[in-house]
Order: C-alpha cells, then sequence, then structure tokens
C-alpha cells in the first residue's frame, strides 16, 4: 500500500527492474578523475574569457586606473586609512609647488589587508604605468581572518590566486590560533581559491546589469554608506572619498551608529591627547589589535618574507616602495611598526605620532579610532606632503651623489 | 547546510562514498542516521533532542497502537501522538503569534495586558518532520499500515537528511518499506539523479537567487515603483519561490535517489494548472495530500452541505496557511483558497460553465494572477505593505505619495518570457532523457562542462532556501 503522493516520475531506484551493470571502482574514480580534468579545463578555457569576479570596491578603482595607468607618477595603495585620507586634489598642487610636477592616484580600497594589497600591487605592476616610479601603501595587518561568509564574496575570491592563497595558508599555519581555528581558516582560503578557480558568479555580475536594463540599477548594488558614490573612487576620479562625503548617503540608523561611534573615538582621542600633554613621552606601543595590552611583539619569518618579497617585487619592477603610518587614537602596533624596529623597510612615513603631529589627533578631526574627518584628511595629505618632499629630496640628493655607474640604492634592506 | 554550499557537496560525497561501501543494511542505516543527525546538527545541536523525542514518541505511541484493541485507549495513544507533536510545533513555533494576538485582541477589548515575547528559536524543518511523523502514527492508528518494530528504521524515516527540513512530507507508507531490503546501487539510475541535482542547483543558485535582488528591491520599495513594476515584481517572486522550493525538492529526491531511496514528486509544473484545484495537485503535492488525507476528508471533504464543505474548504486552507508561519500574512494566503476554491467547485457544477466556456489558458492566467496576489502576502513585511503592493496589481493605481514611477527594470519582461519558455520546454519535455543517449565518457564530459558553465551564473554567496523558515 502506497500514499496518493507516491510518484513514479522521480522513482530513480528501480525495486523489481533489471540491475544495470555496474561499473568497476576503477572506473568510477577514472570517471571522477576524468570530470576533475574537464571541469578544470573548462572553467580555465572560461576564465581565459571571462573577468575575474568583481566586487563593488576594487575592481571599478582596478578599471579606472587601467583607463587612466600611463597618467600617474605615484599611487597609494592600501586600507581606509589611506583611501579616506590621501587626497591627490591637495596633494599633487603641494608637490607641484615644490618643484615635483606629478600626478597621484588614490588606491585605497576600505579593508585592504596586506594579503590584499600585495595581490592589488601586483596587477597595478602588471600593467606596467608608463609615469609610475613610487608605489605608496600602508601595509596594516596579514588579513588572514575570513569570517562569516566573506570568503564567497567576489572581493575576497579575486585576491585568492594560487599565490596569494599559499600564502594565506602558510600564514594560517604559522599563527598559534590552534587546531580548530586554523582548520576553518585554512578550508575558507581554500574555498575562495576554488570559487575562483571555478568562476564562481562572474557572468552573474553581467547578467543584472543585462536584464535591468536602462532602470536605475539599485538590484546589483552591494555597496553601502561608505562607498560614497558610484565606483567608490570620488567626484574627482583620483580614488579619494572623504568620510564627510561618505557619510552624506548614510541612511537615517547608519547615522546614528556612526554618531554613536564618533562620540566614542572623540573621548579616546581627547584622552590621547590630554596624556601626551601632560606626559611628553610617545604613548606607545600600549595595545594590541583587540585593544588589550601586549608586549612588543616581533614579526614572524614569514609576515618579514612578505615585507621583503613586495618590496622586491615593486624594484624588480622599477618602482619605489614607500610604507606609511596612519594616526591611530589607540597607538595600536601594526605589522608595519614590527617591520620597522626589525629594520625591514627602506622608507615609512610615520604619521602615526601624537607628539610629532598632536593636530591629527585633535578630537574635532577625527571620525574614529582609525580615520579623520575631510578637514582632517585635509591637513593629512598636508603633511604627508611635507614628508613626501623630504623623501624626494633625500632621494634626489642619493642620485646626484651616486657616482656614475654605480648601482641605484634599493639593496635588500634588513634582512634576516 | 545548505544544499548548494560546497560544503554539502563534501558532506554528501563522503555520505555516498562510506555509505556504499558499507555492506550490511543495519551498518549503512546507521550511517545514514548518524550523518542526517549530524547534517541537522549543524545548524543548531540543540534541536536534535526535539527531533529525537518527536522519534521516541510516535515509536512509542505507534507500538501501542498496534498492540491495543480497545478503541478508546488507540485514541488515547493517537492523542498522545498528536498533543506531543503539535505541542512542540506550536511551543516553537506559534507561543509568540498567538500570546501577541491574544495580549493585542484584549487591549482591543481595553483589557491592559502587557505585551510578552520570549525569545524562542524556531528549530529548523519542525513543521516538516512534524507531518511526518504525525502520519505515521495515523496511519498506524488507521490500520492503514503496521507499526514500525524497529527504532532504527523509523529514527531513519524523520530523520533523513535529504528531506529532513524542507521536504516533501514523505509519508511511512512510502519509506518505510524502502528501508526493508538492502539497497543495491545497481538499481540506481545514477544519471537521472546526478541530471536532477544539477537541475535543481541551477534553479536555486541561478535562477532563485538572481531574482532574489530584484525581488527585494521591488518589495522593499514598492512604493517608489509604478504599475509596469509590480507586474514584473510579483510574478517574479512567483518564480523566484518556484526556483527555490522546488529546487530543494529536486535536490532532496536527487540525493535520496543517489542512497537508494524514492522520495515522493513535490512539484508538476504548477504555474501550467488551469485552475487553484490543480494547482494545488501540483504545488508543495507532499503538503497538499496530506492536508487532504489528515484534516480535509476527516472533517468531511467535498461531503456534506454547502455550508459544511464551506467550512471544511476554509478551515483546511486557513491552517495550511498558518503551517507556513506565525503570521497573519500565511493566514490570509491560505484564507485565500478557500474561497477560490469553493468558487471553482460550484463554477463546474453549475450551468454557466457550458454557456461560458473559459479556455485552458485563459483559467491559466486567472489562476496564476490569483496565486501571485496570494503571494504578496506570503512576501511582505506586513499586512500593510502587501495591501500596497495589492494595490497596483488589481486597481492598477500605482502606490506611495506621489505615485511611484520608476521602473524596476525595463529588460525584467524579458526575462521572465525566457524563464518561461524554458519552462514550456520543460514541461512538453522536449529535452527529456536526452542524456540517456550519451556514452559514459561523454555524459561525464557533458555534465562536467555543464557544471563548470553553471557555477559561472551562480551568486556567489548563496542564501538559505525559503521554506528553511517554515
Amino acid at each position: 500500500m502506497t500514499s496518493p503522493t507516491a510518484s513514479s516520475e522521480f522513482d530513480f531506484v528501480t525495486e523489481n527492474g533489471p540491475r544495470r551493470p555496474l561499473p568497476a571502482l576503477r572506473t568510477c574514480l577514472l570517471h571522477a578523475l576524468w570530470w576533475l580534468v574537464v571541469f578544470f579545463g573548462v572553467a580555465r578555457a572560461l576564465s581565459s574569457v571571462l573577468p575575474l569576479p568583481a566586487d563593488a570596491w576594487t575592481t571599478p578603482k582596478l578599471q579606472l586606473f587601467e583607463q587612466h595607468k600611463d597618467e600617474y607618477d605615484i599611487v597609494f595603495l592600501g586600507s581606509s586609512q589611506i583611501y579616506r585620507h590621501v587626497d591627490p586634489a591637495v596633494l599633487d598642487p603641494l608637490l607641484a609647488a615644490a618643484g615635483y610636477p606629478l600626478r597621484s592616484f588614490n588606491f585605497g580600497v576600505s579593508g585592504m589587508d596586506a594579503l590584499e594589497t600585495r595581490y592589488v600591487l601586483e596587477q597595478v605592476i602588471a600593467m606596467k604605468p608608463a609615469r609610475l616610479r613610487w608605489l605608496v601603501t600602508d601595509f596594516q595587518r596579514m588579513g588572514i581572518l575570513l569570517t562569516g561568509d566573506n570568503h564567497r564574496t567576489p572581493r575576497v575570491t579575486s585576491w585568492h590566486d594560487l599565490g596569494s592563497t599559499l600564502l594565506a595558508l602558510r600564514l594560517v599555519l604559522e599563527s598559534d590560533m590552534g587546531p580548530a581555528w586554523e582548520w576553518d581558516l585554512g578550508l575558507r582560503h581554500l574555498l575562495a581559491f576554488c570559487y575562483r578557480l571555478g568562476n564562481l558568479g562572474v557572468l552573474r555580475q553581467d547578467l543584472i546589469p543585462l536584464v535591468q536594463g536602462t532602470a536605475e540599477s539599485r538590484a546589483s548594488t552591494e555597496r553601502s554608506w561608505f562607498m560614497g558614490g558610484p565606483g567608490g573612487y570620488g567626484e574627482a576620479e583620483n580614488g579619494f572619498v572623504s568620510l564627510d562625503e561618505a557619510y552624506t548617503t548614510a541612511s537615517g540608523y547608519e547615522r546614528k551608529l556612526l554618531r554613536e561611534r564618533n562620540d566614542k573615538w572623540k573621548a579616546v582621542a581627547t584622552a590621547l591627547t590630554e596624556r601626551v600633554r601632560s606626559d611628553p613621552r610617545r604613548p606607545r606601543p600600549i595595545l594590541s589589535y583587540s585593544g588589550e595590552p601586549r608586549a612588543v611583539q616581533e614579526l614572524s619569518p614569514l609576515e618579514r618574507e612578505v615585507i621583503l618579497d613586495v618590496t622586491r617585487l615593486c624594484r624588480d619592477a622599477g618602482y619605489d616602495l614607500v610604507f606609511i603610518n596612519a594616526p591611530d587614537v589607540r597607538q595600536r602596533e601594526y605589522l608595519l611598526d614590527e617591520a620597522q624596529r626589525a629594520g625591514l623597510l627602506t622608507v615609512l612615513l610615520d604619521l602615526d605620532d601624537p607628539l610629532r603631529y598632536p593636530e591629527l589627533f585633535d578630537p574635532a578631526l577625527r571620525f574614529d579610532d582609525l580615520h579623520l574627518r575631510a578637514k582632517g584628511a585635509e591637513l593629512y595629505t598636508r603633511l604627508l606632503a611635507t614628508l613626501f618632499i623630504e623623501h624626494l629630496a633625500q632621494q634626489a640628493q642619493a642620485e646626484a651623489t651616486r657616482p656614475a655607474g654605480a648601482p641605484a640604492p634599493g639593496v635588500e634592506p634588513g634582512g634576516r | 547546510m545548505i544544499f548548494t554550499e560546497f560544503r554539502f557537496v563534501l558532506f554528501f560525497l563522503v555520505v555516498f562514498g562510506v555509505y556504499w561501501a558499507l555492506r550490511t543494511d543495519r551498518t549503512r542505516k546507521l550511517w545514514l542516521l548518524g550523518t542526517s543527525y549530524v547534517f541537522y546538527g549543524a545548524s543548531d545541536w540543540r534541536f536534535l533532542t526535539l527531533l529525537a523525542a518527536s522519534t521516541l514518541l510516535d515509536y512509542v505511541v505507534g507500538v501501542r497502537l498496534q498492540g491495543c484493541t480497545d478503541p478508546r485507549r488507540r485514541k488515547g495513544w493517537l492523542y498522545c501522538s498528536l498533543v506531543g507533536n503539535l505541542g512542540m510545533l506550536g511551543f516553537f513555533k506559534y507561543f509568540n503569534f498567538f500570546t501577541a494576538s491574544f495580549v493585542s485582541t484584549a487591549n482591543w477589548l481595553g483589557l491592559d495586558i502587557p505585551p510578552r515575547v520570549f525569545d524562542i528559536v524556531l528549530p529548523v524543518g519542525i513543521s516538516f518532520y512534524t507531518f511526518q511523523t504525525l502520519s505515521y502514527s495515523i496511519d498506524v492508528y488507521r490500520r492503514r499500515m503496521a507499526c514500525e518494530r524497529s527504532l532504527l528504521d523509523l529514527a531513519l524515516f524523520v530523520a533523513f537528511f535529504p528531506q529532513l527540513v524542507a521536504g516533501p512530507i514523505v509519508r511511512a507508507i512510502d519509506f518505510l518499506p524502502q528501508l526493508k531490503s538492502l539497497r543495491q546501487l545497481s538499481k540506481v539510475d545514477v544519471r537521472g539523479c546526478l541530471v536532477l541535482f544539477l537541475i535543481g542547483f541551477f534553479k536555486k543558485a541561478v535562477i532563485s537567487d538572481g531574482i532574489a535582488p530584484f525581488v527585494e528591491d521591488y518589495y522593499g520599495h514598492y512604493t517608489d515603483f509604478g504599475v509596469a513594476s509590480a507586474y514584473l515584481g510579483v510574478p517574479l517572486y512567483a518564480v523566484q519561490l518556484y526556483c527555490d522550493f522546488s529546487a530543494y525538492s529536486d535536490m532532496a529526491i536527487a540525493c535520496a535517489g543517489l542512497l537508494g531511496y524514492n522520495l515522493c514528486a513535490n512539484f508538476n509544473f504548477p504555474y501550467f494548472a488551469p485552475s487553484i484545484m490543480a494547482f494545488w495537485t501540483r504545488w508543495h503535492i507532499s503538503l497538499s495530500f496530506w492536508l487532504r488525507d489528515y484534516l480535509f476528508n476527516p472533517l468531511g471533504g467535498w461531503r456534506g452541505s454547502n455550508p459544511r464543505v464551506w467550512f471544511n474548504v476554509v478551515v483546511t486552507w486557513l491552517l495550511a496557511g498558518l503551517w507556513h508561519g506565525a503570521d497573519w500574512r500565511f493566514v490570509i494566503f491560505g484564507g485565500m483558497m478557500g474561497p477560490a476554491l469553493i468558487l471553482q467547485r460550484h463554477w463546474r457544477s453549475s450551468r454557466w460553465r457550458r454557456r461560458i466556456p473559459i479556455p485552458p489558458l485563459v483559467g491559466n492566467i486567472l489562476t496564476m494572477w490569483w496565486i501571485c496576489l496570494a503571494l504578496v502576502f506570503f512576501r511582505a513585511e506586513s499586512i500593510d505593505s502587501a495591501l500596497g503592493i495589492c494595490r497596483p496589481f488589481v486597481l492598477f493605481q500605482a502606490p506611495g505619495d506621489p505615485p511611484g514611477t520608476a521602473l524596476l527594470g525595463d529588460r525584467l519582461v524579458w526575462l521572465l518570457v525566457g524563464l518561461t519558455a524554458l519552462h514550456w520546454v520543460s514541461y512538453k519535455e522536449l529535452l527529456a532523457g536526452w542524456w540517456e543517449r550519451l556514452g559514459p565518457w561523454g555524459f561525464t564530459t557533458v555534465y562536467a562542462t555543464a557544471s563548470a558553465c553553471v557555477l559561472t551564473l551562480v551568486n556567489a554567496t548563496s542564501s538559505p532556501f525559503i521554506y528553511f523558515q517554515f
């Protein structure tokens, strides 16, 4: 007896039907292997004609840069501390006034950690921009942490090529997070790599605008308030969008949260400013990433290797790599601080110093612990211009004093 | 764990490989039961106790019912199962709903009762497995089947992971006999299962998830849009829901098939149904037939006076709506089906039917229009917004002040036409069984190529199936 819902349409198991000849296990394995070969062969063929997974943050900037790649002399690359602080519209005239008629592009993207920066840097170098001479970057963290569904986002997928994935896996194994975390993180990086290898969703990004037609693009958006306009590269198309400008696109609820955040960090900035006034010693390193006090850390061998690798990459391509340290009211230790102590950095423009640059820690200019408001960003860019001009002058002096035929400076710094 | 996730594919490969490598029936069933519990526990391990409790309850009730001849005691045991299973469902799914409804009614009557909402998490799939276990107890009570003496078999029937969280609602009478014989891979249509799984994957990950942002946009900002967009946004949700839910059923049936078990069909091209009645024999078939056999027919079905029949129909569909979710929107959704079915029933037996013959296409369009309208209540955030969305759909008046004029997407209509054409090709079986004509290596090659191509179209961040919330 059966129920009326029992159907023969999907009866994939024939109870009384003839047995099919079952292939040998070896044949099954060969089929599985053949499936993998064809699958990855087709995926590889597709990837040669299809674009990489596009995200709303990095891809538009990469596309804009590619269109104008031969117009820029300096590219600022890194996290939101580059994105929200370095304004080429302020910087370029200052450099020109000092006798350096250079043009810069802000390739900062919110949340771009060292591993992603390294990948994007490779993309920029591969474009062979004709005029490019300086690459300026903030290497904050290695960025191996992938939480939630992050590993599936086009942005994370896009930078998981073989090199970056292997590097991420090595960093995960090297970390002391415990086997469970390491396993989970390692799997996430591997999955992101597989998604990239399988061209996950690369055609979908083209289909949505196709069916949407000329209607206002709302469905395809994955932007949020902090994008600050289409593409996230600003009205001047130089890559810079201040936080004040981005704030105007935030919803009422987001604004409420941002105001609360702003109030909290203004208080911390005030406390720091008062502390610096009363005790004129540099108050660092005092806190870890999580805000807890911690001992001074040393770079791991792998982190050292990554920094040296990036330096070498730029040098081989003929570019100068300049590191930059942005002001943080928590005065936390980041990768560059450790690298600086280890003597790995050729040039570090350090603006994270409340003794030398107290104005950058002024609560009125702060947006939060890591970011400055529009006026603060302008001030930051001016101070950065001063440091950069000094660097250019030193560089010019070094080149002038260098004997003819001698190799250019840039011998691998630090070393083990 | 979602069927479209990479980790499910890995999970299933392990389950499949070990399952067929095991030699005895018992070890295989133990393996399936263990992995089913792992599958269910992956969402929230705490609810495994509910699953086990429901299984144990119905096991005991089944055995007691079998051995008991006293009608009153038998009824008592049946009530045990009904109270136990529906009690769990009622507490986890409907407690807050009924409390809130009671409080708001009391406040409306002038009684001052403070609102109280408890933080109750809805166990995934509770509506599905509760109905499964109930069908077992009722069938044993009705002596339509013998009780299951093997706790392992009954536990596997309840927890079998392919259909555990979103159906089809399998009847014990169909599934338990399959557990009595050693399954043989040589009797499985592996190709058919693989093709059905890929089709399901395509429907969910490409079509349903692809349409979702447009639907979300429309339902989230309906006041911005004009009348034309209502006729895009509302049908698009119908497409999204069908592709989502039927995809789950397809993949569940395919996974079960690969493990040697048949599950019942759950969908049969419902959007080509010429009437509401036909629609419900094609949409979520396992639920419709469950309601018919265990609720509507016991109430009296189509027998009796008109008011009695109307009562039976309306009550059945109100409860069907409530089964979907603890919200008045779902009650309205179900409530819209009852009158439509009654009207159709009377139309069929009226003399007007011969005088005004309705072509099947017109019947299909009218059915779709009514279903789309009902689905507005299914999808909208609140009854107010549902009514706002119904306005352009029924009265051709743009909502909003000033009336919205935005267009959801000027080429979306072609997407709808394309999907309808694809569905029609499938309905007419124009491409059915083509893979059977391929040789083994040809099939593997085509399947791998198709898999690689489908992946380029999927939404990277796969969303849970809509019916998971029920």
